[in-house]
């Protein structure tokens, strides 16, 4: 077990690395100018170019990245270029509306995916099945403002009984007026989530469900649920844990979204405005905080399967 | 040895039909056997003639909602199971009869441990708690012979060879003490040498516990050694019922002989190419209107193109579905 965390622990650093680099060249790579963009248009030409020298700009690419990468190492992301503050607290600012809304949502979809996925996969073929995976298919080529505009004409405008627009935190406002802003952007950003969700534990559960160990545990005298939660769910879990790491991107594009539509201040607005802006030091940090958080959530999952299912642990000592 | 003969399962006209995308499917036809208390019974024939959906239609296995419907009765120490109740089926299952499947490794749950999988059938008919249980299945597990057993209720079924596999599969359905056992081919994945051991372990077994066993298998030689009666199931029907001296000393059913002839011995001279019953099995549903043997027999008539022969008695606990067989024997 220690040597398959080893190994995971060495690519995740690897994969940030690379990922450094690309972020970076990137970044740099994209037309347009932070320094007039500062300026506005009616800097003069040295101006801009004085601004430019202060800010590195005029270092050969190399030097920047190592400049960039040797204080990033020091947890120190540099200073927003319109913000007027550090690329860490602009971030810390914005991450947690975003990060409750991307929880909120994963966790109510998968109360909604997981047991009508088993429900469906149990009655593989009749009415129940066709209609929970009928749903599943027209859930999942439904994007996901389309949830959130229906969910404020509806709640927001015709009933008038949940608000659609802004973020209140918890700590000033309370749980339930906290809640009361937050449940629409969750229940819309859930629904685009819960379909794969769904589809994912049905096939993986029938697939399971056909294998000659649920016959054994049939044979041991077994209840039926308990073949299916115990005996299947456990082994069915590996594949739906995959799915669910996988989509954490889509998740967190989805909660981009979302917080546009509803006003949420939260990463997805914050990510918008440095990239029109070409606040470079602000987008390298989020992206990279993005990305980490991608990547912790993905190591965290491969932990989970060495938990989850004995051959993998193995695998790694081997 | 009356106690050895009281019947333990009757089977009377079992049909098992399954519902399938292209129509139904009757995998067997009107099997009757019957296995006695203590007994070890063999039931042979070629791939695909019903030995495990025979099987598995005695524990009622396969979803009766929705693929399959049985036919017939099934006596289990005088009730009809196929009376009984799913909810009554469960006190059955892993209880008064277990079962032991071909492939241990895919027939054992990979996420589980060896001691989880053998308690749980202890603490669901038992209702034993955790702990005893797994105390139980390290001592299941030693029964059956493996090795450093108390190391092993703690293993994954990957962890354990192909016939420590099988011996945990033997543990786990021996656990509750059944009456009945019914193992499917319990030796074909395995090599001769661990075959050999777990048909000694089933043997010894056997003797100490007391349990009437459906030994499933092809393969003649192994029910020879072990069992004392035998069926022969030729598709989905028996075809031939004997002890085992009898059928091998004067087999009456053209399939019985075949197979016997079949064998190969340390005798069989190597130039001489193995004996083979000409043509295969027809698949299910094409038997047409007379014996369904009759496109392979050598001794076939006109009658046997056209009637379905019915098993007959013969006397001396012998039965045999054949319309020649008397004239056939003295060729
Ligand atoms: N679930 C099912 N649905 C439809 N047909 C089935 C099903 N299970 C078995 N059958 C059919 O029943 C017949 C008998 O199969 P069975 O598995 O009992 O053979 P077998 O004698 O055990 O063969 P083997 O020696 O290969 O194990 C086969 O023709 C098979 O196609
Ligand atoms: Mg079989």
């Amino acid at each position: 077990m220690k040597k398959y965390v080893g190994k995971r622990i060495f690519s995740v650093i690897v994969t940030l690395f690379v990922l450094s680099l690309f972020i970076f060249f990137l970044t740099h790579s994209t037309a347009g100018d932070p320094a007039s963009n500062m300026l506005g248009s009616d800097a003069t030409e040295e101006q801009v170019e004085q601004l430019r020298e202060e800010l590195g700009l005029n270092d050969p690419l190399l030097t920047q990245y190592f400049n960039w990468i040797a204080d990033a190492l020091k947890g120190d992301f540099g200073d927003s270029y319109f913000r007027k503050q550090s690329v860490i607290e602009a971030i810390g600012e914005c991450i947690t509306p975003t990060l409750e809304l991307a929880l909120y949502a994963e966790i109510l979809a998968i109360i909604i995916s997981i047991p009508c996925g088993i429900f469906a996969a149990k009655k593989k073929g009749a009415a129940t099945d066709l209609g929970v995976s009928a749903f599943a298919l027209v859930g999942l080529s439904v994007p996901c403002f389309i949830y959130g505009l229906l969910l404020i004409l509806y709640f927001g405008v015709d009933l008038g009984v949940l608000p659609v627009s802004g973020y209140k935190t918890i700590e000033e406002y309370g749980t339930s007026e906290h809640f009361s802003y937050m449940v629409l952007p969750i229940i819309s950003l859930a629904l685009t989530q819960a379909p794969l969700l769904t589809r994912i534990t049905r096939s993986s559960m029938v697939e399971v469900l056909s294998l000659d160990y649920i016959k054994t545990a049939k044979a041991k005298g077994l209840k039926g649920t308990t073949i299916l939660t115990k005996h299947a769910f456990r082994n069915a879990f590996n594949t739906i844990l995959t799915v669910l790491g996988q989509s954490i991107g889509s998740l967190v594009a989805g909660a981009a979204v979302i917080e546009t539509l509803f006003n949420i201040p939260g990463m997805g607005q914050l990510v918008v405005n440095a990239v029109l802006k070409r606040d470079y030091p602000l987008i390298q940090g989020l992206v990279l905080v993005i990305s980490l958080v991608y990547i912790v959530i993905n190591f965290t999952i491969d932990m989970l399967y060495g938990v989850i299912d004995p051959r993998i642990r193995v695998s790694g000592k081997s | 040895m009356t106690e050895k003969n009281k019947e333990l399962l009757r089977v009377e006209n079992l049909k098992t039909t399954f519902k399938t995308v292209r129509g139904t499917v009757t995998s067997i036809d009107g099997v009757s056997f019957s296995v006695g208390k203590g007994e070890i019974l063999g039931v042979v024939g070629e791939s695909g003639c019903g030995k495990s959906v025979t099987s598995q239609s005695i524990m009622r296995l396969y979803d009766e909602k929705k693929l399959v419907t049985y036919e017939g009765e099934i006596f289990f120490n005088g009730e009809n199971l196929l009376e009984y109740s799913e909810k009554q089926m469960r006190t059955i299952r892993g209880n008064k009869i277990a079962m032991i499947f071909q492939d241990a490794l895919s027939s054992l749950n990979p996420v589980f441990t060896l001691g989880e999988q053998i308690s749980e059938a202890l603490m669901l008919h038992q209702g034993m708690k955790k702990k005893e249980a797994m105390v139980k299945a390290e001592e299941m597990l030693r029964l059956t012979g493996i090795p450093a057993p108390e190391k092993r209720v703690k293993c994954y079924p990957h962890e354990l060879s192909g016939g420590m596999r099988q011996r945990a599969m033997i543990a786990m359905a021996l656990c509750c003490q059944p009456e009945l056992l019914i193992a499917d081919e319990p030796t074909t994945a395995l090599d001769v040498t661990i075959q050999a051991q777990i048909l000694e372990l089933i043997v010894k077994l056997n003797n100490t516990l007391d349990m009437g066993i459906m030994l499933i298998t092809h393969d003649l030689g192994v029910v020879a050694q072990i069992c004392q009666r035998v069926i022969i199931m030729y598709l989905g029907q028996v075809v031939e019922e004997g002890k085992i001296d009898d059928i091998f000393d004067n087999p009456k059913h053209p399939y019985t002989m075949g197979l016997i002839k079949s064998i190969p011995t340390l005798n069989t001279n190597r130039k001489e190419p193995l004996y083979m019953i000409k043509g295969t099995v027809p698949a299910l549903g094409q038997e047409g209107g007379g014996c369904r043997f009759c496109d392979r027999c050598n001794y076939a008539t006109d009658k046997c193109k056209n009637t379905p022969p019915e098993i007959m008695d013969i006397g001396a606990n012998r039965k045999v579905r054949c319309h020649n067989y008397s004239e056939i024997t003295k060729l």
